[in-house]
């Protein structure tokens, strides 16, 4: 790069005056106590100095370049103060807390048997435990929402992959997603192993049970909660002898805004 | 469903190394959702939390088999206070990540002890209203503690109080007592 | 700078919270009424501009202006609604709308298990948090101008 020499006194001139300069940040930590905002300006540095960046940012420096040159020529010098707009924030953090899987995996476990004792036939626990899962879709919709903000889906290709990433996201496992059907409204997600079942033999009287059919009803609520109405149900499963285990989801249809009252 | 396929042993499947983790938010949800189930199946506070604690029962006795078999080697304690560091240290460390803030001794009763947690895990994200403040989701927690007790020989009863943070009391039987005593006469 | 109020609405149309910082004048009518009026107006306000604007209203967030106060309507995915009225000079307000969205609603109502989320939210943690954040916020002046 050209002028190195006159641009680090330059920059290190301007970032003490305007930007909350990283350097001060990191070297001092006190003087700008905002570590996401550095945080965000690391990141940026770092993605302008990848290899496979380059080129990318090479060409807004000289479309910037072109741009003053337009308007004022005989320039040989461009100074650019880089980060004087905040990064973006308002973002839930990543987790900040995990959860031991098997903590996780017992309590499911105990809910469960829960069930199966207050409740007579294994149907009623299979309606119960989606209605269960339908209702804790509703509130991590908008947990996945606040913290990954995924944006819209346009189509139901854009919400297979928001469901596969909140499957990471929340259970640290990674889906497949396939078997889409012709009509392109149809799709299974496939598990190759289920935390919810870590420690779990189905006893032979209870093979009517489908044992994570919280996970349909999550995904039922959730997608509800973006005006999607889907359908979600079990179509394999590794307790029932099955090599993987498979959720069918279909796409039913859009659901609408609610009109105020006494308007139609 | 056909019933010819082969339904895979979970003696075939290795222990768990205890090393997986999920996000607390969706920990957070399924409790939340135990608690809403369990609310709407009682009459009182007082059976809630009877409810909640039969839910963390089951949990506690099959943690303490994965526990003494995957990190004690099968070797169990018999003396009062080392079980109860092997609740503050051990099982707490593999349910929640750390050991439990604090443990005391009652002084006017030496069969109670408390086992004090400013913020536990379930109750991060409650918010009980005032007029219903007696609700302490942590009597799940509670029941977890319980049952390792019960279950590694040492019978007690444990509650848990909204006092700094929560405060789980422990109440040994009688019986443990006497024992205790013995072991140290030896 | 000065915040006004702040409604939430939820997806049905029901408002779930009211939260007031300085507000000079009462309608007169009942908080349900006036719920119910506001919704209305946003309502046909957004669907009005859905139907007029060349570009998707992609991040959720409306806001219009009159010669005495300003009006933000940031609405998430799921269709809850916060509508917040400040003066007309007010700052960074969606940051702020955003910011209540993820640090109070979801983590006090969608994470509380005594919270259910289709009733009016009486948490007094909710209220609490949401009061520190919005005093907090540099839209925020103590003393109205």
């Amino acid at each position: 790069m050209p002028h190195v020499e006159i641009s680090i006194t330059c920059y290190a001139t301007l970032s003490t005056c305007e930007a909350p300069g990283d350097s001060g940040a990191v070297h001092g930590g006190s003087v700008y106590p905002d570590i996401e905002v550095v945080r965000g300006h690391v990141l940026a540095r770092n993605y302008s100095l990848l290899k496979e960046n380059q080129r990318k940012v090479l060409k807004v420096w000289c479309l910037i370049w072109q741009d003053f040159q337009v308007c004022c020529s005989g320039m040989s010098l461009l100074l650019t103060p880089t980060t004087l707009n905040p990064s973006p924030q308002g973002l839930r953090p990543a987790d900040p807390k995990k959860v031991s899987g098997e903590l996780f995996t017992l309590t499911y476990g105990s809910l469960v048997a829960q069930l199966l004792k207050d409740y007579e036939n294994v149907d009623d626990v299979n309606r119960q435990l989606e209605r269960m899962g339908y209702n804790i879709g509703m509130r991590l919709i908008e947990d996945f929402l606040a913290r990954a903000n995924p944006g819209r889906c346009y189509d139901l290709r854009d919400t297979a992959d928001k469901i596969q990433q909140a499957f990471k996201l929340y259970l640290g496992v990674s889906p497949s997603i396939g078997s889409w059907n012709p009509g392109g409204d149809e799709f299974s997600v496939v598990l190759e192993t289920n935390p919810l079942a870590e420690f779990v033999e189905l006893p032979d009287h209870c093979l009517g049970l489908r044992y994570s059919n919280i996970l349909a009803g999550i995904i039922r609520g959730a997608c509800e909660m973006v005006q999607m109405e889907v359908m979600a149900w079990f179509i394999a499963d590794q307790l029932k002898g099955d090599n993987v285990t498979e959720i069918r989801i279909k796409f039913v249809k859009r659901l609408e805004d609610a009109i105020p009252a006494g308007e139609d | 469903m056909n019933t010819n396929k082969q339904r895979p042993s979970i003696l075939d499947k290795s222990l768990s190394r205890g090393k997986t983790e999920v996000s607390g938010t969706a920990y957070a949800l399924l409790f939340a959702e135990m608690v809403q189930y369990s609310h709407n199946r009682v009459q009182s506070v007082a059976d809630l939390h009877q409810k909640l604690s039969e839910l963390g029962q089951h949990v506690g006795t099959r943690m303490v088999e994965l526990l003494f078999v995957r990190e004690r080697n099968y070797k169990r304690e018999t003396k009062l206070l080392s079980i109860l560091l092997f609740v503050k240290g051990t099982l707490w460390k593999s349910l929640f990540g750390k050991e439990a803030d604090k443990l005391d001794r009652a002084t006017d009763d030496e069969r109670i002890f408390y086992l004090i947690e400013k913020e536990p895990l379930v109750n991060r994200f409650v918010s009980v209203p005032r007029d219903k403040s007696s609700i302490n989701c942590a009597a799940f927690v509670a029941g977890i503690i319980e049952a390792t007790l019960v279950s590694t020989g040492f019978p007690a009863k444990v509650t848990a109080l909204w006092h700094k943070g929560t405060t789980f009391m422990i109440k040994f039987d009688d019986t443990v007592l006497v024992r205790d005593k013995q072991l140290e006469g030896r | 700078m000065t915040i006004y109020n702040l409604y939430i609405f939820d997806r049905d149309g029901q408002m779930l919270y009211y939260g007031e910082w300085t507000r000079k004048k009462q309608s007169g009518m009942s908080r349900e009424e006036e719920a119910k009026l506001m919704y209305g107006m946003i309502f046909s306000i957004k669907s009005f501009v859905t139907k007029m604007s060349p570009v998707d209203l992609r991040e959720g967030y409306l806001t219009y202006c009159t010669n005495k106060y300003r009006l933000h309507l940031f609405e998430t995915p799921s269709r809850i609604k916060f509508v917040l009225n400040t003066d007309v000079g007010a700052q960074g307000i969606k940051e702020l709308l955003h910011q209540i969205y993820t640090q109070v609603y979801v983590e006090y109502v969608s994470f509380n298990p005594m919270c259910p989320l289709n009733k009016p939210i009486e948490s007094e943690l909710f209220a609490a948090k949401l009061d520190e954040v919005v005093r907090q916020s540099p839209a925020y002046a103590s003393r109205p101008a």
